[in-house]
């Protein structure tokens, strides 16, 4: 067994971990009454409006998708690729709301809007009528799925070769460059990132039940909730799931022949900026009256809340330890998903791994947290294996199952510009595959490397699905903190820990501006 | 030699990663005596009460809080889920009508705590599989602007508040145990017409009675019918409401107090502890500790010491249902409500 056999034996660990508990939930919605039964998915489209509400869970998915497509296309173009002022903080300024989960930012639209809020006394009912509908709904959704757009769209442009645009500048004009090789190389990057919005808008239950837009994810959250029923909430899982790999199907079709067409070329010289000239002012206007509109205003909200005496001081005393404990489970759980999607990510780019490497951490990052989070528990809680279930590392083997497809993709993006004849004259010198890893894929994908894991533990940092499942007694993380003190919790102590949780990310962000600048540099 | 290294490299890697992380993360085994309590009570009111436990006993509390986004039945899951090796010594109910459920899935186990002594029967369990205390009421809170002041929840149906009432949705929670209990208390008939009722006169249904007390605090509902610690609160916050008793008149059926309840777990891994634990939750004290609490909880022992704005119980017209009816009567009506509201 060489290297080939050695990726495929560690990504078969990694299966083993993240399908084995939905395999046991499957198999439990197959065999409902111990014996074989399809009953729990004859009952789900029993009824006309199971339909009704994929319906309204596609539009909203769809509607978002491309909303935060073209939104963050043309983000990711002014910010990466044009000396537009103040783009470092502005990229981070964009991120921000990824943090906190979606109820959080409608949360903060709700207290803006409200009667006494800021813009409630300017709007007036009409502002609470559009928050709460599905064009509120895509509001909310986009201000928090943005960010993912950004971070895939402008990692791939940073990374891209520049010899294609220095060679197009000989004979076209910029617009025609940008249009005709710029945009294109990113198309794929920009696609998976619409894929991945589509995916987490079709399992949020939180924000459009908040919003009082009825959607079918809740169908799972409502077989879970209110019935207890563990086959039939898997049941009402797999239909979204089934749409999730469709879309992926569709989206692997269409990036593989535009990776053809894409093999990059080395070159020595960097990334030229569009210059703006005298309109930088006109470009930097109407990307900060965005992002007010799309995050700004709700954080502020939040904000302004927060602002009490002691609000800060409780928060600290009943979430410090939870503060603590989601950085490092962050820390980790990203550490993770890195490890095993470079180590996927690099077997599926030198076609050791089939499309299994993408599709199955595609499907597990489709399902709902809760129905992982059930899946560990059947599979973990036994005698033998206590001491990991009674560990912080029920919660790691989840988010590593949930999240590994941000390592995988981002992981393959960035290898995607390393040249194959590289490693295969390092091969040919004589260096060893560790030595070929080391000192060339690893170096030279590094960019997407960071960014694979800022990404990771973005979504490690902010899981709830998962963690509120799984999570060992009184060791819960900041985001679960969040949601229990919600119950009645005051408004300015809940402010105060949505607050806690976006500086939580300054370390990494500052991770992640020092890697612009450097690439600007 | 260059091909073994390759083959050894990433998997000695991949398990060298476990093996950190196993020992650094996995459990070591505790000094102190502790208890593993699963709590579907809100946070806020049940940690400062489990952390006087703790300082009083010196036996940890090891604790899981549900969530408002999981519908607060996150615990519950884990409870179901966790049933062939459960993980949890007791469980703080926010409501009796899920410890029942736990009752008759065979999860708990019977313990006649010696500070249930007092406790009126109706919230008791019969075989001593659970015991209610401190009790939450639904209630209407009202915005002090509304034109008028409901009395009753047949207001719902009142064209004068067309529009501008809200409920939270029947599929999860304590507005789940409503209805049902109005299956119970006026047949099934009579219950789908009050809430097709409600419906044709355009209540809003939102994600959690939070988020009702919510909109009639800012203005956006008149009225809304929520549990008392959600009413209690928003007037602690000074907002503009007033919170209204329902049905207290003769002939109308009264208001439905629902209970905390405390259960064991079966097979839970410190049964003394759990007792222990059991015993402080339903003491005179906690519930005295409950009813000064932002959460004003009606103490159901008798001589409480208890702060004026919390009703008394024996002031209160109470719904007479029977708790363990209500859960059999909540999965006979749930396909009803999941039609009504939308999903």
């Amino acid at each position: 067994m060489g290297k080939q056999g050695a990726l495929r034996v560690v990504f078969a660990l990694w299966t083993l971990n993240a399908l084995l508990p939905v395999l046991a939930m499957i198999e439990r919605s197959l065999t409902p009454g111990g014996h074989l039964s399809f009953s729990a998915y004859g009952r789900l489209f029993f009824w006309g409006r199971e339909w009704n509400l994929l319906e309204s869970s596609l539009g909203l998915a769809l509607a978002t998708a491309v909303v935060t497509g073209i939104l963050g296309l043309a983000l990711s173009l002014l910010l990466a690729r044009t000396d537009i002022p103040g783009r470092g903080i502005l990229s981070v300024l964009f991120v921000l709301p990824l943090l906190l989960p979606p109820t959080i930012l409608a949360y903060g639209w709700s207290a803006l809007l409200e009667r006494d809020g800021l813009l409630g006394k300017i709007w007036g009912p009409s502002g609470t009528a559009f928050l709460f509908s599905s064009r509120g709904g895509v509001l909310v959704l986009a201000a928090s799925f943005l960010p993912l757009i950004l971070l895939f769209t402008m990692t791939s442009l940073l990374s891209a070769n520049p010899r294609l645009e220095e060679a197009a500048r000989l004979s076209a004009k910029a617009p025609r460059i940008l249009f005709a090789i710029t945009i294109p190389q990113s198309a794929p990057a920009l696609l998976t990132g619409c894929l991945l919005v589509f995916c987490l808008v079709l399992g949020e239950t939180g924000a459009p039940t908040f919003l009082r837009v009825n959607v079918f994810a809740v169908e799972s959250l409502a077989q879970f909730s209110a019935f207890y029923d563990f086959s039939s909430a898997t049941a009402a899982a797999m239909p979204l799931l089934l749409i999730t790999l469709l879309a992926f199907w569709g989206l692997h079709r269409l990036r593989a022949h535009r990776a053809a067409a894409l093999q990059p070329v080395p070159t020595g010289t960097g990334l030229r900026r569009i210059r703006l000239g005298q309109l930088r002012p006109w470009f930097f206007l109407p990307v900060i009256l965005l992002w007010t509109a799309l995050a700004g205003l709700p954080l502020l909200a939040l904000l302004i809340r927060s602002l009490e005496p002691a609000a800060f001081a409780e928060a600290l005393t009943r979430g410090g330890a939870s503060f603590g404990r989601s950085l490092l489970y962050a820390g980790l759980g990203a550490t993770l998903v890195l490890f095993f999607g470079f180590l996927a990510g690099y077997g599926r780019a030198d076609g050791t791994l089939g499309y299994g490497a993408e599709a199955i951490p595609l499907f597990l990052f489709a399902l709902p947290g809760s129905v992982l989070g059930i899946g560990l528990i059947s599979l973990w809680n036994r005698p033998a294996t206590g001491s990991i279930y009674g560990s912080p590392m029920i919660l790691l083997l989840g988010l590593l199952a949930q999240y590994m497809v941000l390592g995988v993709w981002v992981t393959r993006s960035a290898l995607t510009f390393i040249p194959r004849s590289m490693e295969e004259a390092a091969a040919m010198a004589g260096a060893s595959s560790i030595s070929r890893l080391t000192r060339i894929t690893i170096p030279l994908a590094s960019k997407g490397l960071v960014a694979s894991w800022l990404l990771a533990f973005l979504f490690c940092l902010r899981d709830t699905g998962l963690a509120m499942v799984v999570y060992p007694p009184g060791r819960e993380t900041l985001p679960v903190r969040l949601f229990t003190l919600m119950a009645n919790g005051k408004p300015a102590l809940i402010s105060a820990l949505c607050i806690l949780i976006l500086l939580s990310a300054a370390v990494p962000f500052g991770a992640l501006a020092l890697l612009f600048a450097k690439s600007r540099s | 030699m260059k091909r073994s290294e390759s083959l050894s490299f990433p998997l000695c890697l991949t398990f060298l990663l476990f093996e950190v992380l196993f020992l650094a993360l996995g459990c070591t085994s505790p000094k102190k005596p502790e208890v593993v309590a699963y709590v579907s009570e809100d946070q806020v009111f049940s940690e400062p009460i489990l952390k006087d436990f703790e300082k009083e006993t010196g036996i940890v509390v090891r604790a899981v809080f549900d969530t408002e986004e999981a519908k607060s039945t996150g615990v519950m899951n884990r409870l179901l889920a966790e049933k062939e090796n459960p993980q949890a010594d007791l469980y703080w109910a926010n409501e009796p009508i899920r410890a029942e459920f736990l009752k008759q899935r065979g999860i708990s186990e019977p313990y006649a705590s010696p500070s249930a002594e007092g406790i009126p029967a109706a919230f008791k369990d019969p075989d001593h599989n659970w015991t209610g205390f401190s009790a939450r009421a639904r209630v209407l809170i009202v915005n002090n602007k509304a034109s008028r002041k409901p009395a009753s929840v047949e207001a719902y149906l009142d064209p004068a508040f067309k529009g501008r009432t809200a409920i939270a949705n029947p599929l999860f929670g304590t507005t789940t145990a409503y209805a049902a209990a109005l299956f119970s208390l006026w047949g099934e008939d009579r219950m789908k017409a009050f809430f097709d009722g409600m419906k044709r006169n355009g209540v809003k249904i939102t994600g959690s009675n939070g988020e009702s007390a919510d909109l009639v605090a800012g203005g956006e509902c008149d009225f809304a019918l929520v549990d008392s610690d959600d009413a209690f609160n928003r007037s602690k916050q000074g907002k503009a409401v007033i919170m209204i008793v329902p049905d207290q008149g003769r002939r109308e059926p009264g208001v439905l107090l629902l209970p905390n309840a405390a259960l064991i777990i079966k097979g839970g891994p410190h049964p003394e502890n759990a007792r222990k634990l059991m015993d402080y939750l339903l003491s005179k004290e906690t519930e005295r500790k409950l009813a000064f609490a932002d959460c004003a909880q009606i103490p159901l022992h008798s001589g409480v010491e208890m702060p004026s704005y919390v009703p008394r119980i024996d002031a209160l017209k109470l719904m007479p249902v029977d708790i363990a009816g209500v859960a059999r009567k909540m999965e006979a009506v749930q396909p009803y409500l999941k039609s009504w509201s939308g999903y």
